[in-house]
């Protein structure tokens, strides 16, 4: 007990001394509870609007718009979530292409019985393990993630070739119907739920590859979200380089263009965003 | 019901309290049997019908054995418990296979047959019909040498006691729903009165702080990364990244299995219990016949005994021992899943063991590189063929575990292994490694004073470092 007493104390010692400094996410769930850490416990009042999608629209930065999209994970988890944070933003911009995406319950209930807001140390920014590879990587997670993509490996044209097999056999399967009633069901209780909290929900499309689009659960998952939601238009992205890494993931620029693309679709002019 | 929920630790306590305030055999193991029940109703209460059938028709079965007056009345009755033991088990695990190859092989839809696919997999049923069938065999064996005192059954125990306690053998919670596979004859003894100034706490403490270490540090943050090894993410991956997650899953399924049967011993030991052992440093075996007597060891030795042995083991000539070999390792591995990638991953040690049996490689402890440097090179030969054979239980499609194979060993050229993911994958297998690296060099034996400090470092990793309680990998089974 002696020992577990004294490593606390100089965690804790080094939490109150470095901050936020140093910090890297061993994994994509590590990363997803961090980015919702970092909005259920900051003050997010001078943000115009919140992105809940996928690692579709992880890399996409904008100053006035708080990321919440979770690589590996589901749009659906980050709304659940929403549903029950303290503050909302005035718009809640949706991606829409893979929302069919399992809620991962045990995330939801871990952010709606939080003890780490008392315990800072139990917030997964601050494992030991997060610490550590930050410290090895010699420099803070860049949390702005247009800067992180730049300086990401390089995904050139044979890593593209490897990488799309993977997501055109992901789509080749359509889903159950169960899961797609399941999935159209809880999009609908969640958006009643944040637009009677008074919030705009805006959804959208990334731009994939049309090879991708193609496939049986993509055509399927579009064509009923469709006619599950006539009143709401899902907005296509007027992206002018729609070129992706890997099938589905837009490279730098198209990343960049997304950001204001998505700035405009909650009523921030381009001008405002470029000017920050 | 998982052992890292709360609801756990909520019976456990409550079961705790009551359990030694009570007096007498009859009462203590009545509370067990309640919070058994409890424990398996929690996430399938339809189908604990199903485990108390079970556990009474086992227990009634074994009565009428000991009550029996012929030999043959006994055999008889024997028989057909097993077999009805067999038969729920395949019933329930199995029979979707079964049809699914059916229809696969001829071609034909079984649409008839399709609610055997839809059976629900009950939890732990091969645990608990192993363990019905070991107390059948048991009570029979101990019935044909009845000079002896048995040890499955007390003289004068009427009918009633019989399905109760041995109800209370079938579902004990700790052990139900993934072992320690418990032999009727080494639980039995076990059951009298317990009290509480006889609690094994040394066993208590290390079995749970290291048992669950192991599953929510190593174990859950592992899965995080082995995730990858799954269709289609394999597709495209390189060799290096391929072993850097097969070796990580190596670490991530025995600190899974390992934490679990931890668990499992230290909170029967807080009942007075002593389950056996499950796990002797399985990655510190110099063959795989080693491997096999310190990995899983309470079903290793299940199938030994109930099987290897009854079908002659190695005294019926060399064919018949690889026979008998390859038999036990297949139905062994069929034991895991219900599916005909665990069958494959049986016969790959069956074969394994053949192979070191045939070349004597099993028994020498020398390999070709003499001294200290042998043994350890035998180490990591072994390791890295058991870790190969886990692609199997990672990927129950064969053609996705062979294209993960193939990759494994033909993909060099395209090498993108990433700098964090070796990082973390080395980093939570190091505590597996210094697991295995403390029993061979002992620096917990002739250091005393670091067991308190290994305790607090990894209670404080749990609480800070700890990651989902996902289900353990072997609930499945």
């Amino acid at each position: 007990m002696g020992t577990f007493l004294i490593i606390s104390v100089l965690h804790l010692a080094y939490l109150s001394t470095a901050g936020k400094a140093r910090y890297k996410a061993e994994s994509q769930e590590v990363e997803n509870r961090v980015r919702m850490e970092d909005f259920l416990y900051e003050n997010h009042s001078a943000k115009i609007g919140v992105i809940v999608g996928t690692s579709l629209s992880a890399n996409v930065h904008h100053p006035d718009l708080v990321n919440l999209s979770f690589r590996g994970g589901s749009a659906l988890t980050a709304l659940e979530i929403l549903c029950i944070a303290e503050q909302l933003p005035e718009t809640i911009l949706i991606e829409a292409n893979l929302l069919y995406q399992p809620v991962d319950r045990e995330m939801v209930e871990k952010f709606e019985s939080d003890q780490r807001v008392t315990f800072p140390m139990l917030q997964d920014r601050y494992r030991p393990m997060s610490l550590l590879l930050g410290a090895i990587k010699g420099k803070s997670e860049n949390r702005d993630p247009s800067v992180n993509l730049q300086s990401s490996r390089k995904l050139n044209a044979t890593t593209k070739a490897k990488k799309l097999p993977v997501h055109l056999a992901s789509a080749a399967v359509r889903l159950s119907s169960e899961e797609l009633t399941t999935a159209l069901a809880l999009v609908q209780e969640n958006v009643e739920k944040l637009e009677g909290l008074g919030s705009r929900v805006i959804f959208y499309l990334t731009p994939i590859d049309a090879e991708v689009v193609g496939q049986p659960r993509h055509q399927q998952w579009r064509k009923s979200f469709v006619e599950a939601f006539p009143n709401h238009p899902v907005e296509h992205l007027a992206i002018s380089d729609e070129s992706t890494s890997d099938g589905i993931h837009l490279c730098l620029e198209g990343n960049l263009e997304m950001g204001e693309q998505l700035g405009l679709l909650a009523g921030i002019p381009i001008e405002k965003n470029r000017g920050k | 019901m998982l052992f890292t929920t709360i609801e756990f630790a909520m019976l456990v306590a409550i079961a705790f309290s009551i359990f030694y305030l009570v007096r007498g055999v009859f009462a203590q193991v009545g509370i067990l049997l309640i919070a058994s029940i409890v424990f398996y109703a929690f996430s399938s209460p339809w189908l604990t019908l199903l485990l108390l059938a079970s556990a009474i028709f086992t227990s009634w079965s074994s009565y009428e054995i000991n009550q029996a007056d012929t030999a043959k009345k006994r055999k008889i009755i024997a028989c057909v418990g097993v077999m009805l033991n067999i038969f729920v088990l395949v019933f329930f695990k199995y029979a979707g296979l079964l049809v699914r190859s059916l229809e696969n092989l001829t071609g034909a839809s079984l649409s008839g047959a399709e609610w055997l696919v839809m059976l629900p997999l009950p939890i732990g049923i091969s645990f608990y019909t192993f363990q019905g069938i070991s107390m059948l065999i048991d009570t029979f064996r101990d019935s044909r040498n009845s000079q002896e005192a048995s040890e499955v059954y007390r003289s004068g125990q009427s009918l009633g006691e019989s399905l109760y306690y041995g109800s209370f053998y079938v579902i004990f919670f700790p052990q139900l729903v993934a072992g320690p596979v418990v032999k009727a004859k080494d639980f039995f003894p076990q059951i009298k009165v317990k009290s509480i100034s006889q609690i094994n706490w040394r066993l208590v403490t290390h079995s749970l702080v290291v048992g669950f270490f192991l599953k929510l540090v190593i174990a859950n943050n592992l899965q995080n990364q082995t995730f990858w090894i799954k269709y289609p993410y394999i597709i495209g991956m390189s060799a290096d990244r391929a072993w850097t997650l097969l070796i990580g899953y190596s670490c991530q399924i025995f600190a899974d299995f390992a934490g679990y049967s931890l668990i499992a011993i230290g909170i029967a030991a807080l009942f007075g219990y002593r389950l056996p052992d499950n796990f002797n440093y399985p990655y510190l075996s110099a063959s795989i016949a080693e491997f096999w007597r310190r990995w899983h060891i309470s079903l290793s030795s299940w199938l030994k005994d109930y099987l290897y042995i009854p079908l002659g083991g190695n005294r019926k000539g060399s064919f018949r021992t690889y026979l008998h070999l390859l038999i036990v390792m297949v139905l062994g591995g069929l034991w895991h899943g219900a599916a005909w990638s665990y069958l494959i991953w049986g016969a790959y040690h069956g074969l394994l063991l053949g192979v070191e049996r045939a070349t004597g490689l099993a028994s020498a402890r020398k390999g070709m590189v003499p001294g200290m440097l042998g043994t350890w090179t035998r180490y990591v030969v072994i390791f890295l063929l058991v870790s190969l054979g886990w692609s199997f239980f990672k990927l129950p499609d064969i053609t996705h575990a062979g294209l993960f194979i193939s990759q494994a060993f033909t993909a060099w050229e395209s090498s993108v292994a990433q700098k964090k993911e070796v990082i973390v994958v080395a980093t939570y297998c190091l505590p597996v490694l210094l697991y295995h690296l403390n029993y061979k060099l002992k620096f917990t034996k002739t250091r005393p004073y670091l067991v308190p400090v290994a305790y607090g470092v990894m209670l404080y990793a749990i609480v800070v470092n700890g990651a989902s309680a996902d289900a353990f990998i072997y609930f499945q089974f």
